[in-house]
Order: C-alpha cells, then sequence, then structure tokens
C-alpha cells in the first residue's frame, strides 16, 4: 500500500463515504502506513464499505433467487391451466360420444323395428316370396309361397335349385339375360306345385347386390293369376262374341237398307213410273232417315272396333289441301242449308302424310258437322291446317254457342252430349268425336278443344309428319277407351281373303 | 242385248238389283248362292256379275277358285260391307274375275255406273 500524508488519507476518507453514499463501493482508503488512530479509521472504514458491499450482493443474490422462483411458479401455472382447458375439452367430448351413442342406439332401435315390420310384411305378404343365393339354391320362403306350392314346411324346399319351382320351357335364357342386363325380370311363368299341379303366376324376380356389385341374392315374388287369367279369357270371349255380333249386325242391318235405299231412289228417279210432288217429298223424308240409320250404325260399328283394337287402317300418301278440300265439299250443301261459309287456311309447303285419308276426312267431317249445328244462320266456320315442328295441326273454328267448361273433358267420351235435348234435336248419338279421337290417336296425333260459351269453339288435333310405324300394330299400344283388350281374330269378310 | 247375273242370298236385294238392271235394257239371271251360280254361269253365260262376298254355303275364295278352274273370265263385281285396302284389293284382283267393289248400301245409280263402266273396260 502507498504510504500518503495525512491531510490526504484524511481526504481520502472523505471522498470515499462520498462514493459509499452515491453507491460506488469499489475504492479503499489508502493508508498512511503510520499505523495510528487515521490508519486505524481508515481500516475501518475499508471493512464497513467491504461489509456493505457483500450484503448487498447477498441481498440481489436473494432477489435474483425469489424473481427465478417467481418464474417458476407462473410456469407451473401456466401448465395447470392448459392442463384444466384439456380436461374442459375432454368433457365436452365425453359428453358428445355419450349424444352419439344415445343417438346410434335409437337408430339401431328403429333398425330393428322396421326389420320386423317387413319381416312381418313378408311373412303376412299375400305374394310368395323366396329368396335364393347366388347360386339359386333357396335359403328363405314365406307362408304364402308354401301354401300356393302346397308344401307343409320350408324344409321341404330350402336348399333347392329355385328353378326347380316353375316349367322353364324356352324362358331360361331370356330370364337370365335379362337378370344380368337389367338387374330383374318380370313376367308370366307357369308353376309346378309339390303335387305336380300346375298354375300361372306372374313374376317379378330382381337381384340383390352389395357394396362391390357382388350378387348376394335373388329375390322373387309370384303372384297365382289362375283367377285373373280366367277373367281374361272370358273377357276375350265376350269380346269376340261382341264383334262377332257387331259384324253381323252389320251386315244384316245394312243388306235390308240396301234394299230400302234402291227401291225409294228407284221410285223416286221415276224409273217405276210418275209420282207426285207429295210422294217425292215422303220418299226423300224416308231417303234422308235411311242414310241417319246407316250412318248410326257405320258409328256403332267404328267405336266397337275402335275399343277392341279391330279398327282396319289403310294408310296412303296424302296430299293435305286436296283432302281437307275434300272433305269440306262434302259439307258444302248441310252448311248453306244455314247459310254458313265454310272458310279454308291450309298452310303452304305442308308434306304429304301417310294415314288413312278416308278416316282421317271422317275426323274432319264430324268436326265440321259439329260445328255447322251449333253455329247460328250465316256464321262462319274456319278450317285450317298448318305445319308446327314435327306435326301437322288441323284447327276447325267456330262461333256458335261453344261447349262449358266441365263439359269440355267429357265431350270426347262415348256417348256423351253436352245438351241431350239440344243434340237430339240436331241428330247424332254422341258418337262422332268419340271416333275421332279414336281414329287420330290411332294415327299417333294428339285431339283437344278450346271453348267459351257463347263465342265458339276451336278443335285441334294433329297428325305427325313422320308416319307411325304400323297404324294397326301401333293402335294396339294405345288404349283409347280406357280398356286394355286384345286383338280379335274376327271372323267376317276379312277371311274370305287372307291366304290361310 | 249385254247379260247381268246377280247373286245375292237376300232375296229383297237380289230382286231389286234384277229390277233396276231390267230397267236399265240389261238381261238378267238370279242365283241365290255360290253353288247355284256356279250352275248356271255356264247356261246364261253373262257379261257381268254381282257377287255378294257375305253367303251360306260356298265362301267368295271357293267360288273364285271353281272359276278358275273352268277357265272362266266372267268380269265380277263384289258387293261388301267393308272397304279394302290396296294390298286386299291387289289380293283379290289376283285371284281373276273381280273388276271392282261396291260397299253396301249402294246409291242404285252408282251400282249402275260402275256395271256399265266395267263393261266398257
Amino acid at each position: 500500500m502507498d504510504k500518503i500524508s495525512e491531510k490526504d488519507c484524511i481526504n481520502e476518507m472523505i471522498e470515499t463515504i462520498m462514493n459509499v453514499a452515491r453507491g460506488d463501493y469499489s475504492a479503499q482508503i489508502k493508508l498512511t502506513g503510520k499505523n495510528d488512530e487515521l490508519d486505524s479509521l481508515a481500516m475501518g472504514i475499508n471493512m464497513m464499505v467491504d461489509d456493505i458491499k457483500n450484503n448487498i450482493k447477498q441481498i440481489e443474490k436473494e432477489r435474483e433467487k425469489t424473481v427465478a422462483r417467481t418464474k417458476e411458479l407462473e410456469a407451473n401455472r401456466k401448465q395447470l391451466d392448459e392442463k384444466v382447458k384439456i380436461l374442459e375439452k375432454n368433457e365436452l367430448a365425453t359428453l358428445n360420444i355419450m349424444e352419439d351413442l344415445q343417438r346410434t342406439i335409437e337408430s339401431l332401435e328403429k333398425a330393428e323395428e322396421e326389420m320386423k315390420i317387413k319381416d312381418n310384411a313378408i311373412n303376412s305378404s299375400i305374394n310368395g316370396i323366396v329368396i335364393a343365393n347366388n347360386t339359386g339354391n333357396i335359403t328363405y320362403v314365406n307362408p304364402s309361397f308354401l301354401r300356393m306350392w302346397g308344401y307343409k314346411d320350408k324344409k321341404e324346399v330350402l336348399g333347392k335349385a329355385v328353378v326347380k319351382l316353375w316349367q322353364m320351357k324356352g324362358e331360361y335364357m331370356k330370364i337370365i339375360d335379362a337378370m344380368r342386363d337389367k338387374g330383374g325380370w318380370v313376367g308370366e311363368l307357369i308353376a309346378e306345385r309339390a303335387d305336380g299341379s300346375i298354375f300361372p303366376a306372374q313374376v317379378s324376380s330382381h337381384l340383390v347386390t352389395n357394396e362391390k356389385d357382388e350378387i348376394v341374392s335373388i329375390m322373387i315374388s309370384f303372384v297365382d293369376i289362375t283367377e285373373r287369367k280366367k277373367m281374361e279369357e272370358q273377357l276375350r270371349k265376350l269380346d269376340r262374341i261382341k264383334s262377332e255380333f257387331l259384324n253381323v249386325t252389320s251386315h244384316e242391318l245394312r243388306t235390308p237398307m240396301s234394299a230400302i235405299k234402291g227401291y225409294v231412289q228407284m221410285v223416286l228417279k221415276q224409273t217405276l213410273g210418275e209420282i207426285t210432288e207429295e210422294q217425292k217429298k215422303a220418299l226423300n223424308v224416308v231417303l234422308r232417315n235411311t242414310d241417319r240409320l246407316d250412318n248410326l250404325i257405320r258409328d256403332i260399328l267404328d267405336i266397337s272396333r275402335l275399343e277392341s283394337g279391330t279398327m282396319k287402317f289403310i294408310p296412303e300418301e296424302t296430299d293435305i289441301t286436296k283432302m281437307v278440300n275434300e272433305a269440306v265439299e262434302t259439307m258444302k250443301s248441310s252448311a248453306e242449308l244455314k247459310n254458313i261459309k265454310i272458310k279454308t287456311e291450309i298452310g303452304e309447303k305442308l308434306p304429304n302424310l301417310i294415314i288413312d285419308q278416308e278416316r282421317i276426312k271422317q275426323v274432319i267431317i264430324n268436326i265440321v258437322n259439329n260445328a255447322i249445328k251449333f253455329s247460328s244462320d250465316g256464321s262462319i266456320i274456319n278450317v285450317r291446317a298448318k305445319k308446327k315442328e314435327e306435326d301437322v295441326w288441323f284447327e276447325i273454328q267456330d262461333f256458335g254457342r261453344g261447349i262449358p267448361k266441365e263439359k269440355q273433358n267429357k265431350i270426347f267420351d262415348t256417348f256423351y252430349q253436352v245438351d241431350s235435348g239440344m243434340d237430339r234435336k240436331f241428330g247424332g248419338a254422341g258418337l262422332g268425336l268419340s271416333i275421332s279421337r279414336g281414329i287420330v290417336l290411332s294415327h299417333g296425333g294428339k285431339i283437344s278443344l278450346e271453348s267459351e260459351v257463347g263465342k265458339g269453339s276451336t278443335f285441334y288435333f294433329s297428325l305427325p309428319v313422320k308416319p307411325v310405324e304400323d297404324l294397326e300394330d301401333r293402335f294396339k299400344d294405345i288404349d283409347v277407351f280406357g280398356i286394355r283388350k286384345e286383338k280379335n281374330n274376327l271372323k267376317g269378310e276379312k277371311l274370305y281373303f287372307s291366304e290361310e | 242385248m249385254t247379260k247381268i247375273m246377280i247373286v245375292d242370298d237376300e232375296q229383297d236385294l237380289r230382286e231389286m238389283i234384277d229390277l233396276m238392271m231390267k230397267k236399265e235394257g240389261f238381261e238378267t239371271e238370279m242365283a241365290q248362292d255360290g253353288m247355284e251360280f256356279l250352275e248356271k254361269i255356264d247356261v246364261f253365260q253373262p257379261d257381268i256379275v254381282t257377287l255378294d262376298v257375305m253367303m251360306p254355303g260356298l265362301t267368295t275364295k271357293e267360288i273364285l277358285q271353281q272359276l278358275r278352274e273352268k277357265n272362266n273370265n266372267t268380269k265380277i263385281i263384289l258387293l261388301t260391307v267393308v272397304r279394302y285396302s290396296e294390298e286386299e284389293k291387289a289380293q283379290i284382283i289376283k285371284m281373276g274375275n273381280i273388276v271392282d267393289y261396291i260397299t253396301k248400301p249402294f246409291d242404285f245409280e252408282e251400282l249402275i255406273d260402275r256395271v256399265k263402266f266395267s263393261l266398257s273396260q
């Protein structure tokens, strides 16, 4: 240690104390080296400063420790918070799982219930139901099946080949093809009972596949159609009788009519001698009523043939303009009696149609005839024909008394008359429109009307430009009168010429 | 004189046509069925025949077959109650003899016109 003067020592002491007061504990007072009181004081101060320095260090250490501890505690709290959050989440998840479970149980119960209902339905169905596996062996039959086939117990049939249930004949490949291509087959088969007796059955079968599109089983449902077949046969027989009756009646009625008409015409033409004006008038009434009766017979026969699908159509290439004009021409005289003008408007470049032109003329005449009947004197009737897309549309418009809304949809029904009193006065049995509809539908066309009471009616009908492939064949597919009937083999004139 | 034969099972109709034709100046003969017609045709030798298609006994087809066997080609007008398609007409014509057909009930003048027209062909 450097030795300094006493005065310097005191000054140094003052300075050190001042530094300590400012917080600087680094300085040490230099000793005088005289080992006197001043030195002792200086040493004392130096020791004191060191002590303070050490104490402060100790305090800082403690403080650092406290800070570290606090940090540690905060970290722990955070962890705890997160754990709480996770727990909360878990609780929610648990609740959700429980709800899901509840729902699953409910839907399972529902499915089970549905299965029970379906099972009951299959069990109590009046249809015979058979389920076979993918190799065609029976795995299930319902009680109706056992009853229909005359088996006492299902054990008698389980495991057997399903095809053994009916007489296959030529249908086998047809059924297999349909099953493969369309996944099912519907048709009629001859079923063979346990005792070997047979009955006709309506069959509906389809394949059941799994998610991988593999065939799991075959479901087959049977209905015994013995009674239906009997009824159909009876209907066919009745139909045949009716058609034969009508054919014979028609011939039997028309032959005497020919005699009446012929003789009346001969007398009227005075071939058999002169007659008076009064006689002429009387015979004209006879002639007119003969024609009316003949028209009625013709209409009844037409209806009967349309109903049974035996109406004969003779399709020929037809010039529309010519046909409409010819039809209108035949109506001219009856229109003139009421001073009614028939105007025709035929569209340009109408294509020729392959139709039975006599029958279509009959449709136009029927509608125009009605229009004349229900128009007042001096009125106008418009007859139009025009091409619209793939059809030729015909329109017959009158300004007569019109048809009430509620009667418009019945107007094409057989024997329907809008106003029976009025119609009777004008003549007609209500067959014309019904026949017209049958003829138009047979040609693949449509027929409709628009009408307002007091303002008049417009009848529309269409004929396709592209002719139906076979008028008669097509007709078999259209159930014009809402009763499905099969085509009869009519005994009649046709047979005299068919090459049997 | 032109000869016409009327074949119909209906007496009234037969006699009516007979009267019509007589008034038109034809020489006439009648038959009530196919059998009688085939017997009389060789004797009477008509120029034309009206033949009803629906008669008891022989069918129209059988009558036409027998005429063919006789090599008889007398003109025949059929009396029918239905109309025929072109195809059927062709089929009928192919059988020979048939020159026309008329649908019942016909107009008295129409029948006379058709008979005269067929004769002129």
